[in-house]
């Protein structure tokens, strides 16, 4: 069952998404509607729009620290509770756009790959149209334990995930689709079955198909689906559209263009699985940028927690130490609640378990040892940098050795990564608008003229 | 910056940690412990007992690796052992055989089956007696002499196939009673502690290839007899499941198994006794890091392989 979560207020970062920031659109004291953009990208720049969730007043505009190490400035607004949308907000009655219009309405509904790697979505359409793909996959497996989001909005909302995969394989240019789903998801492939048979008349120059995987943990990441789809080993600087001739979106991702294209939403809110200790077990749809203290507490009550909270799921999370002021983001797919438990630490054992479950066959235990003894050059020639952090090893260590941060650790030590994601502009002034307006759909009757146009110097000109 | 380790992803863990693995094959050595006693009486509980807790002692109760590896050097002992000769073999165990390697986890060689070799070769003629099952089972004192009493000689050649089965025929105290191993290992395989691949490799390959090398009798009955009576169950169920001593992953374990049983099978036409099953256990620990290496070196040849024929 999805709950839905209406917070208080919310903290939006101007910065979810791989590339550089958003700059804010709005200022301390102005009103803002739901649907808004509450941040733009730079002209030029490598980024998407932001936009909020909940009508109400911006209360600060001021600096956070994410979990994962990112620092950059949000959006604080308090919410009116009067749920407002935006008066451009509206469905639309004529989905059959273009390719162009449809990345367009991707483009600016600020849409990011929603499975955790956070690539704007335009990106990759405009990667994929370059590489010349052959196929667009949807990827529906979700796998890390105890979270459910992506399995909720499938059985939810297949009909969108089969709308926006077509309207996706249309952008790209393709017209072969492959749904990756678990096999023991039985529901789900339903879900998505039903959905393609009520579609199949008007898409009938599309091709749809199932890849079937076993349920194991991460199989949901690119490199393991090359090779198990494709059987291609990919490199660290290979991509799936590259090596593979495919494009691979998750399912909610998918969701969320269609979403931007059927009723003109903005990638604002999403589901997200609540679980852990304390009693929890929950999929809500929540506002981007509700504060993870609003979240737990309007699922469980007044929670008051000792044990430790998880910014993500419990195999690749990232602690909290302040539930009031961390958001969830784009990119955030579960919040858990784990027990403090201290897990004993043993001598390795040289059982091989690590060895056997680890995705990338690398050998941790022993890539562990050589980093621990300082012989980093070793560590890398067997492969340590090709560790995706998945936690499997450590997870399986029967003497419960700290395998997988130690890799990780030693992994990102050369990778570039913007911790502190500022810009030098302070702010883009764009008016009151959702951004969607450049594509409005042309044959509703009730489309609302705009007050006053503006340039949005993003669009190359493009007013609205 | 830095990083709390201990609070880092992932944040569950599994329940099959080096404590489980080794609290299982405690539980799965209750049933030899109880033949035992059950045949050998207060003696066998006693030296059981006093192993067991000397071991732990020396390692701790960390991880219970000591306590089993103490009992498996006690159910090795003849009935007729002393606390001496058990004292002496745990401290070979635990002190020179794992600690000085680096202690638990660090053994190149299984430390029980190790410090019973010695035992043998410094103790011959002590560990070469034993009891006739079910006799003087008050008696303990033989627990404080050297030499041992009611000297029996370790043969089955007068035993029926009944008596076989029920491992009643003097042997070391844990070894013989093959249908209580079997339970064992059936409780092992459910707890799924650890990984039955090299020990079921390792009785097949012993049963297989005694039944080649038979030259007189029935090849069947003969190797079944074998295995009931050498004590190659017990290897198997208590030494090749040990996760810090044989292989465990892929068909590493199955290679070493096999390699285990081909040296126990050919070693069965030269040699008898306790000497017969541990040494292809010892050969196998020493062979542990090569098999490792040479099975993950052709897996990764497989996959260079498989990769280039793709290209």
């Amino acid at each position: 069952m999805l709950e839905k979560v209406y917070p208080t207020r919310i903290i939006v970062p101007m910065m979810q998404h791989y590339g550089v920031p958003a700059v804010p659109t709005v200022e301390v004291g102005e009103k803002v509607t739901i649907g808004q953009c509450i941040g733009a990208p730079e002209p030029g720049s490598f980024s998407v729009p932001v936009h909020s969730g909940i009508s109400g007043t911006v209360t600060d505009i001021r600096d956070v620290s994410l979990p994962n190490g990112v620092k950059c400035r949000a959006i604080c607004i308090e919410s009116d509770r009067k749920r407002t949308y935006h008066q451009s907000i509206s469905p639309r009655s004529n989905i059959h756009i273009s390719a162009s219009e449809f990345m367009g309405i991707v483009k600016n509904a600020g849409i990011v790959g929603m499975g955790g790697e956070g690539i704007p979505t335009i990106a990759k359409i405009n990667r994929a149209r370059e590489t010349g793909v052959t196929e667009v996959l949807v990827n529906c497996l979700q796998s890390e334990p105890y979270s459910y989001s992506d399995f909720l909005r499938i059985s939810d909302s297949a009909d969108y995930i089969v709308m926006g995969a077509v309207a996706l394989a249309g952008a790209v240019g393709v017209t072969r689709i492959r749904f990756l789903v678990s096999e023991s998801a039985s529901s789900e492939i339903v879900a998505l079955q039903t959905a393609m048979q009520r579609t199949a008349g008007e898409y009938s120059g599309y091709s749809f198909d199932f890849a079937y995987f076993k349920n194991r943990f991460p199989q949901g990441y690119y490199r393991l689906v090359a090779r198990a789809l494709y059987g291609e080993i990919l490199g660290e600087n290979d991509t799936m559209e590259n090596a593979c001739h495919a494009v691979m979106f998750n399912c909610s991702t998918v969701f969320a263009c269609w979403n931007a294209v059927a009723d003109g939403l903005p990638l604002m809110s999403r589901v997200l699985t609540v679980t852990g200790e304390d009693g929890l077990g929950h999929n809500v749809l929540a506002p981007i940028g509700t504060p993870v203290s609003e979240l737990l507490d309007s699922v469980n009550g007044k929670l008051e927690t000792n044990n430790t909270i998880v910014w993500g799921s419990c195999l690749t999370g990232l602690v909290t130490n302040d539930p009031d002021n961390t958001p969830i983001i784009k990119t955030t797919s579960a919040i858990t609640i784990v027990r403090d438990d201290d897990v004993h630490e043993y001598p390795c054992i040289h059982c091989g378990s690590c060895i056997e479950n680890c995705p990338m066959e690398i050998e941790p235990g022993i890539v562990t040892t050589l980093i621990k003894q300082g012989r980093y050059d070793e560590a890398e020639q067997e492969g340590a940098r090709k560790c995706i952090s998945c936690g499997a090893c450590s997870y399986v260590c029967p003497s419960g050795l700290p395998l997988t941060p130690t890799i990780a650790m030693f992994a990102a030590q050369k990778r570039n990564s913007v911790v502190s994601a500022y810009s030098t502009t302070e702010k883009i002034d764009i008016g009151s608008v959702t951004l969607m307006e450049a594509y409005e759909d042309v044959s509703s009757k009730e489309y609302v003229k705009k007050e006053e146009k503006v340039v949005l110097p993003f669009e190359g000109g493009k007013f609205i | 910056m830095s990083f709390d380790l201990r609070k880092t992803a992932p944040y569950i863990h599994t329940d099959r940690t080096t404590k489980y693995m080794y609290f299982c094959l405690l539980i799965a050595l209750i049933p030899p412990v109880t033949y035992a006693v059950f045949y050998y009486g207060l003696k066998a509980a006693i030296l059981i007992g006093f192993c067991g807790f000397l071991a732990s002692l020396c390692q701790g109760f960390k991880d219970y690796s000591a306590p089993v590896h103490g009992i498996v050097l006690a159910l090795m002992l003849p009935s007729t052992g002393s606390l001496y000769t058990a004292a002496i073999g745990v401290l070979i165990s635990e002190f020179m055989l794992k600690k000085m390697f680096g202690g638990p986890g660090s053994n190149i060689v299984y430390p029980a089956a190790c410090s019973r070799m010695i035992l043998e070769l410094m103790f011959p003629q002590d560990m070469a007696v034993a009891l006739e099952p079910g006799q003087n089972w008050f008696s303990i004192k033989s627990l404080f002499i050297l030499g041992g009493e009611d000297k029996a000689p370790l043969s089955t050649i007068t035993y029926s196939r009944a008596e076989i089965i029920a491992g009643r025929f003097p042997t070391y105290m844990g070894m013989s009673c093959f249908i209580l191993i079997m339970v064992g290992m059936v409780f092992l395989w459910h707890s799924r502690a650890t990984k039955m691949g090299a020990p079921v490799a390792y009785l097949a390959t012993v049963f297989v290839i005694k039944m080649l090398i038979t030259t007189e009798g029935n090849f069947f009955m003969s190797s079944a007899s074998f295995m009931m009576t050498s004590g190659v169950a017990f290897v198997a169920i208590y030494m090749l499941t040990d996760p810090t001593n044989t292989v465990q992953f892929g068909y590493a374990a199955p290679v070493e198994g096999v390699v285990c049983g081909v040296a126990t099978a050919l070693l069965s036409m030269r040699v008898t006794g306790i000497t017969l099953v541990l040494v292809p256990v010892l050969l196998a620990g020493l062979m542990d890091g090569s098999i490792r290496f040479y099975v993950g070196l052709l897996e990764k040849k497989r996959l260079e392989v498989e990769q280039n024929e793709e290209i």
